[in-house]
C-alpha cells in the first residue's frame, strides 16, 4: 500500500503569540524487509518527492526534492509561504516525472521491497521554540480515492482541561481529486445526549484546527461523527506553561476489531452512531 | 484476486490459500487466523515505566459503543515483569464508554515493563452482536487496542501514545508469531545527538527472540534478548541518524521515548518507532 505524506498544519497559539510549526521528516528507507542471507538487495533507488499545494482548482507542484537512500528529508511549514491550514503533500515516487499542475494527485510509489507487513510512513512533527512531538503516519492512497465515506471519533485523548492546557482536534483529509473542496459537516455530541449537537465546518483536501471548549465536561468525551467524507483525527495538547507537547492519531472503529469477518461489526458499531 | 476467490472458494480455503502466499511475513500462526470467533478476545502489549510521576490508560468500552449506552464491565490490566513473568492484576469496574484509568503503584526494580488489556462483563460480546443482528460470528474477535497516558513530571499535563500491536490473548495462549527468516525494521525517525533516547521492546511472542540494533550512521551493532512476554530498553546518547532493528519478528516496533521521565523541561516525547 503506498501512501502520502502531508506537513502537518501551523498553529497559532493566541495565548503564547507563537506558532506551533507542522513539519514532515522522510527517509529514503524501506520501513519493513526481510533480511536475504544471500543476494541481498542493498538499497539504491533515489526517490523524488514532489511537493503540491491546492491553487485554485488544481493540484500545483510548487517543488521537487531528491532524497538518496538512506538520507532524510524534513520540509518544515516554516520555509514555505503556505496558509496555516491549507493542505501541501509530499507525493513519493522513483522516476522524476511530476505534472506541474494535474486535477488528480499522482499515484504514490510504494518503498517496499517485499510483503513485509508495514504501512509506509514519514515523521509528522509539531514544533514550537526548540521542542518539538512527532507521530508516525501517513494518508494512503486507497483513502484519499475514496468517493465517499464516513468519519467517526472521540477527543478520549485530550488532556486535563484547565487553562494551562490547550487542546486541539486536527481533521486531515486528501483526496486525489482536486475539485473536492467543499465544505464537510461534522456533528458533535456527548455520546449520553445524542440529540443535543454542535456543528463545524471542517473542509474536504485541508486541515480543519479545532480548539476544544475550556468549559466542555472533561468526564465525557465528545463524538465527532460525519457521513460525508472520512478524516485522519490527530489529537494535539500544550502545556502553556512548560510548552510540552503531545500528539497522537485516535484508532478508527475497524481496529477494535480483528479478523476476516471483522467489517460485519464494524458496520454495527457505525450504525450506532452515524 | 481476493474477490473473485470469494465468490467460489469457502472462506477459510482461501486464507489458506493467502497465507502460504505470504508465509515469510504471516503475525499470526495459520491456527491463530483461522480459529478466532467471538469468544476470543485479544489485547495489545502496552508499556509501563516507573519513573513516571503517572501514568493513565484510556480504555475503550466495545460493549458500550456497540449499543450506544452504558454497560458495565471490568477493565483488567495484567503486568509482567521484565523477564515475561506473571507479577500482578488490576480491575477496573466502569459503564462509561471510554474509562481514563489511573494505573496503581506497581512494585518492581525495573525501569519499564509490560501489560495487557482485556474485558470481563456480564453480558457476552457474542450475545451482544447477535442481539445487534450479527449471525456469522466466525472470523471476527474483540481486539483490545486502548492508548496510555504518560506524564514525564507534572502531573497535569501527559503525552499520549496508542496500543502497540500485541496479539496476546486472554486466556495466555500467546498468538504472535516468529518468522523463520529475520526482518528488517527502520523507522521513519531522525535521532538528534542532543537529545536522549529510551528505546522499549517488548514480546508478545511465546519464544525467547534477539534483537539486533543497527546504528546505520556509525556502523555500530549491540544485541538485546527477549523472553517471552519480556521487556528490555536500551539508551541512546549522542548519536544523530537513523537506526534499523533485525529480528524474527514479523515487525519490530518499539516504544521510544525522548528526553524520558523525570523530565520538567517540557522536551519530552513518545512514539511507537
Amino acid at each position: 500500500m503506498s501512501s502520502y505524506f502531508p506537513i502537518p498544519p501551523t498553529i497559532w497559539i493566541e495565548e503564547l503569540s507563537l506558532n506551533i510549526f507542522g513539519s514532515t521528516t522522510f527517509l529514503n528507507v524501506p520501513n519493513n524487509r526481510l533480511k536475504r542471507k544471500i543476494f541481498e538487495n542493498s538499497h539504491k533507488n533515489i526517490i523524488y518527492l514532489g511537493l503540491y499545494c491546492l491553487k485554485n482548482n488544481y493540484w500545483s507542484l510548487i517543488n521537487v526534492y531528491t532524497c538518496r537512500p538512506y538520507e532524510f528529508l524534513e520540509i518544515s511549514r516554516k520555509n514555505l509561504n503556505i496558509n496555516n491550514e491549507s493542505m501541501i503533500v509530499l507525493v513519493p515516487k522513483k522516476k522524476n516525472e511530476f505534472p506541474q499542475e494535474t486535477n488528480n494527485l499522482p499515484k504514490p510509489d510504494a518503498l517496499r521491497i517485499d510483503n513485509s507487513p508495514v504501512a509506509e510512513r514519514s515523521s509528522l512533527n509539531f514544533t514550537i521554540n526548540n521542542n518539538t512531538t512527532s507521530y508516525q503516519g501517513e494518508y494512503p492512497f486507497e483513502m484519499a480515492s475514496l468517493k465517499k465515506s464516513t468519519f467517526l471519533t472521540f477527543d478520549i485523548l485530550r488532556s486535563s482541561l484547565n487553562k494551562k492546557v490547550i487542546n486541539y482536534i486536527i481533521f486531515m483529509n486528501i483526496l486525489r481529486d482536486s475539485s473536492f473542496q467543499d465544505d464537510v459537516i461534522i456533528e458533535i455530541f456527548k455520546p449520553s445526549d445524542m440529540k443535543n449537537n454542535k456543528k463545524i465546518i471542517a473542509k474536504k483536501n485541508s486541515y480543519t484546527v479545532h480548539k476544544l471548549s475550556e468549559i466542555d465536561n472533561f468526564n465525557e468525551p465528545n463524538v465527532y461523527k460525519s457521513n460525508q467524507c472520512s478524516f485522519i483525527p490527530i489529537m494535539f495538547s500544550i502545556d502553556l506553561d512548560s510548552k510540552q507537547l503531545s500528539v497522537e492519531h485516535t484508532h478508527p472503529p475497524s481496529e477494535l476489531f480483528f479478523g476476516s469477518n471483522k467489517f460485519k461489526a464494524v458496520k454495527i458499531l457505525k450504525k450506532q452512531w452515524i | 484476486m481476493k474477490k473473485i476467490l470469494k465468490k467460489y472458494l469457502p472462506n477459510q480455503l482461501i486464507q489458506y490459500l493467502f497465507y502460504l502466499r505470504n508465509w515469510e511475513h504471516n503475525i499470526y500462526s495459520l491456527n491463530t487466523q483461522i480459529n478466532i470467533n467471538l469468544d476470543t478476545n485479544i489485547s495489545d502489549f502496552f508499556i509501563w515505566g516507573k519513573e513516571f510521576s503517572k501514568i493513565e490508560f484510556v480504555a475503550e468500552n466495545l460493549r458500550a459503543l456497540l449499543i450506544g449506552k452504558n454497560i458495565e464491565v471490568f477493565h483488567i490490566l495484567r503486568f509482567f515483569s521484565e523477564e515475561g513473568e506473571f507479577i500482578e492484576e488490576q480491575k477496573f469496574s466502569s459503564s462509561k464508554f471510554f474509562e481514563r484509568i489511573k494505573i496503581n503503584p506497581i512494585k518492581t526494580e525495573s525501569k519499564y515493563i509490560s501489560f495487557t488489556h482485556f474485558v470481563d462483563s456480564e453480558k457476552s460480546l457474542k450475545k451482544i452482536l447477535e442481539e445487534a443482528g450479527l449471525i456469522e460470528s466466525n472470523d471476527i474477535c474483540e481486539q483490545n487496542r486502548g492508548y496510555t497516558i504518560y506524564y514525564p513530571g507534572n502531573k497535569n499535563f501527559g503525552c499520549s501514545v496508542h496500543g502497540n500491536f500485541g496479539g496476546i490473548s486472554k486466556n495466555k495462549f500467546i498468538r504472535s508469531k516468529t518468522n523463520l527468516k529475520k526482518h528488517i525494521y527502520t523507522s521513519v525517525y531522525e535521532y538528534n545527538k542532543n537529545s536522549i533516547y529510551e528505546i522499549v521492546f517488548n514480546n508478545p511472542t511465546a519464544k525467547t527472540i534477539s534483537i539486533k540494533i543497527l546504528f546505520n550512521n556509525s556502523k555500530g551493532e549491540m544485541i538485546l534478548e527477549l523472553p517471552s512476554l519480556g521487556t528490555k530498553f536500551f539508551k541512546v546518547k549522542n548519536y544523530s541518524g537513523s537506526i534499523s532493528f533485525e529480528s524474527n519478528l514479523p515487525i519490530c516496533r518499539p516504544l521510544l521515548f525522548k528526553n524520558p521521565a523525570p523530565n520538567f523541561e517540557g522536551n519530552f516525547d513518545v512514539f511507537h518507532s
